[in-house]
């Protein structure tokens, strides 16, 4: 407004100043901070006067984050009184938003600091490094809306893989439930599922259903539904012993525009709980690998590139060790190779009455170790024994040879050496790579495509391996490997078993292998 | 039986399933790309990134410890190899020349 003096004695119009605000609105501080607005008006002004308030004062605040941001007491309280605390909140909210993953609520940033080292603060080279469409060029970034699709998708078809007969019952019954919620028919068919992907409306509506929202965080332990549309979601992960412990989940996908098939790159890092007596606290450790990546999209020779692409993950986020439960075909005797059972997570999975035959806690290592591969990898170990060796003794024709086989892999293997080394098993004395050893040397059982046992003599006979590599295929076991640089090292020195890495250098640069003098 | 009371068990790894084969639960050509065509040559591309993961290790400790595996693991000629590798291949500063000498 401009200066009018009036040349009467009127009133003179003053220029409005602008006066700046006595008082904030919390509700609106945060949303601020997580919508990365610096200039906010709310915000700098809590900011200026923060210090100055009283308890009586904060308490709301502190309720408002507690029960809207769904924040701990402790987080909360910390948020109040440490300025470099909150600058470290509000820096993750922007790099989150920065990269186009908003953060919810402000629990998020407190999963997130509980989780990390400050160090790793930047969620950038995370979301790089596991994008599909940057590794492989003709892949095309997922839409948000069939990107969610997927992800529901994706969990309804694991259902039969991670709910016993009953539970996968009362799963469809409430899926039943809320479809007729939404007004569509429920029968258990893509085609019901498609029709409600097909309808947006009814999608939000079923997305905001209650019990979806609890059967999803049920199943996802501790995911929330309304992240769906996130790469990355940091959620309260209720662990195997009943405690709660904080977890990311990163899940990228990108789809083959011809093709159609989508690739995804996904896995959870979690921290675990303390153990007694260890001051390092507990580790964090990556999980729950998926990894697809379309055939068509992939170069011949670029697999190696892919991997150690990945794996420079490790030193960003201080990725301590890693667990794989394993329970594919090929790729269990290349993990029984590089690392043994993980004995006490799979001690957690032992059937009930295992766990009152141990008795109560603390367990005795050997103990569980026995138990562990008695319950849990012989069974299934010794009914693919018994296929592979038939597999193979049907096959010979000639009787001589037939008998010569039957006395190698029947009175020598299985009833002598597989004896011995499951006496040593269940004594909690027998090593995952001792166990899938049986029988090296003679490759006589073979594989299909699939990794799948077949007659020896059949068509499908793509590929061989000894007893034991047979044998230990869909086996469901856990293992774990560290991934600092050390350990690695002890990896490959078992991939290499016997031959030192030198061999295996000089086969990637004949120049550096000059340079080295090698 | 209520929702909050479903026991929800551990999903497997699902690494390189081609997505075309549904149903299907492994892929082998997967881990076959993963090894490439030269799957020694691939081997040592990953060692070789290992050396350069060494080359910001800054911890003596670490560094000891891992010399002291190899003295375990490989033989005498191995040992003598990798460790004129390192001597090369590490930065001036780096805490294995200082640690080499006493490892003789």
């Amino acid at each position: 407004m401009k200066m009018q003096e009036k040349v009467t004695g009127q009133e003179v119009v003053v220029p409005q100043i602008h006066k700046p605000k006595t008082s904030f609105e919390f509700t609106n501080v945060v949303e601020a901070i997580k919508s990365g607005e610096k200039k906010n008006e709310d915000l700098e002004l809590f900011d200026k006067i923060e210090s100055l308030l009283s308890p009586e004062q904060r308490q709301p605040m502190i309720d408002y984050m507690v029960q809207q941001e769904r924040c701990t007491n402790k987080f909360a309280e910390h948020f109040f009184s440490e300025k470099k605390f909150r600058k470290r909140v509000m820096s993750l909210n922007e790099n989150f938003l920065k990269h186009g993953e908003k953060m919810l609520r402000l629990e998020e940033a407190e999963i997130w600091i509980d989780l990390m080292e400050a160090g790793s603060d930047d969620i950038g080279p995370l979301l790089d490094t596991t994008d599909p469409t940057k590794q492989f060029k003709q892949l095309k970034p997922l839409d948000k809306k069939t990107m969610q699709q997927n992800r529901l998708f994706d969990l309804k078809n694991r259902i039969p893989d991670i709910l016993g007969v009953e539970e996968e019952q009362f799963v469809h019954s409430v899926f039943k439930q809320n479809f007729h919620e939404v007004g569509l028919p429920y029968s258990k068919k893509n085609e019901d599922w498609l029709a409600l992907f097909n309808d947006p409306e009814r999608m939000d509506a079923f997305l905001s259903l209650d019990s979806i929202n609890e059967l999803y965080e049920q199943l996802t332990k501790g995911q929330q539904l309304d992240a769906l549309a996130r790469r990355v979601q940091l959620f309260w992960k209720t662990n195997e012993t009943g405690q709660r412990i904080p977890a990311m989940h990163v899940q990228n996908m990108a789809e083959n525009p011809d093709t159609k098939y989508v690739s995804e790159i996904g896995f959870v890092i979690e921290k675990e709980p303390a153990k007694e007596n260890d001051p390092k606290g507990g580790r964090r450790l990556l999980k729950d690998l998926l990894v697809i990546v379309d055939k068509e999209a992939r170069g011949s020779s670029d697999g190696a590139n892919f991997l150690l692409g990945n794996l420079k993950l490790i030193k960003k986020y201080q990725l301590e060790e890693a667990e794989f439960v394993a329970n594919i075909k090929i790729g269990s005797y290349v993990w029984a190779r590089i690392s043994d059972v993980d004995i006490p997570t799979m001690a957690e999975k032992l059937p009930g009455k295992t766990k009152t035959e141990l008795g109560p806690k603390p367990w005795n290592e050997k103990e569980i170790r026995g138990m562990v591969f008695r319950d849990m990898i012989l069974p299934t170990f010794e009914k693919n024994l018994v296929k592979a060796i038939h597999s193979v003794i049907s096959s010979i024709h000639n009787p001589e040879k037939k008998k010569e086989m039957q006395t190698n892999l029947v009175e020598n293997l299985m009833n002598n050496q597989y004896s011995k080394l499951k006496e040593r098993a269940l004594a909690g004395d027998l090593t995952m790579e001792e166990l899938v050893d049986l029988g090296k040397g003679l490759n006589v059982c073979k594989f299909d495509e699939e990794g799948d046992i077949v007659q020896a003599d059949s068509p499908n006979a793509t590929h061989q391996g000894h007893l034991g590599k047979a044998a230990i295929m869909g086996v469901t076991w856990t293992a774990r490997l560290k991934l600092d640089t050390r350990s690695l090292f002890g990896v490959v020195d078992k991939l290499t078993k016997g031959s030192g890495f030198i061999p295996f250098i000089k086969r990637v640069n004949q120049k550096l292998g000059l340079a080295l003098s090698l | 039986m209520k929702i909050k009371d479903l026991k929800v068990k551990s999903v497997p790894c699902q690494i390189g399933l081609d997505p075309a084969d549904q149903g299907k639960r492994n892929d082998k050509s997967f881990y076959e790309w993963i090894a490439g065509e030269d799957p020694d040559k691939s081997t040592g591309t990953f060692v070789m990134w290992l050396i350069e993961s060494l080359a910001e290790e800054k911890s003596k400790t670490q560094i000891n410890l891992l010399i002291s595996d190899w003295k375990n693991s490989c033989s005498a000629d191995e040992f003598k190899i990798r460790m004129s590798i390192l001597n090369k291949l590490m930065p001036k500063d780096h805490p294995f020349h200082q640690i080499k000498k006493i490892k003789k």
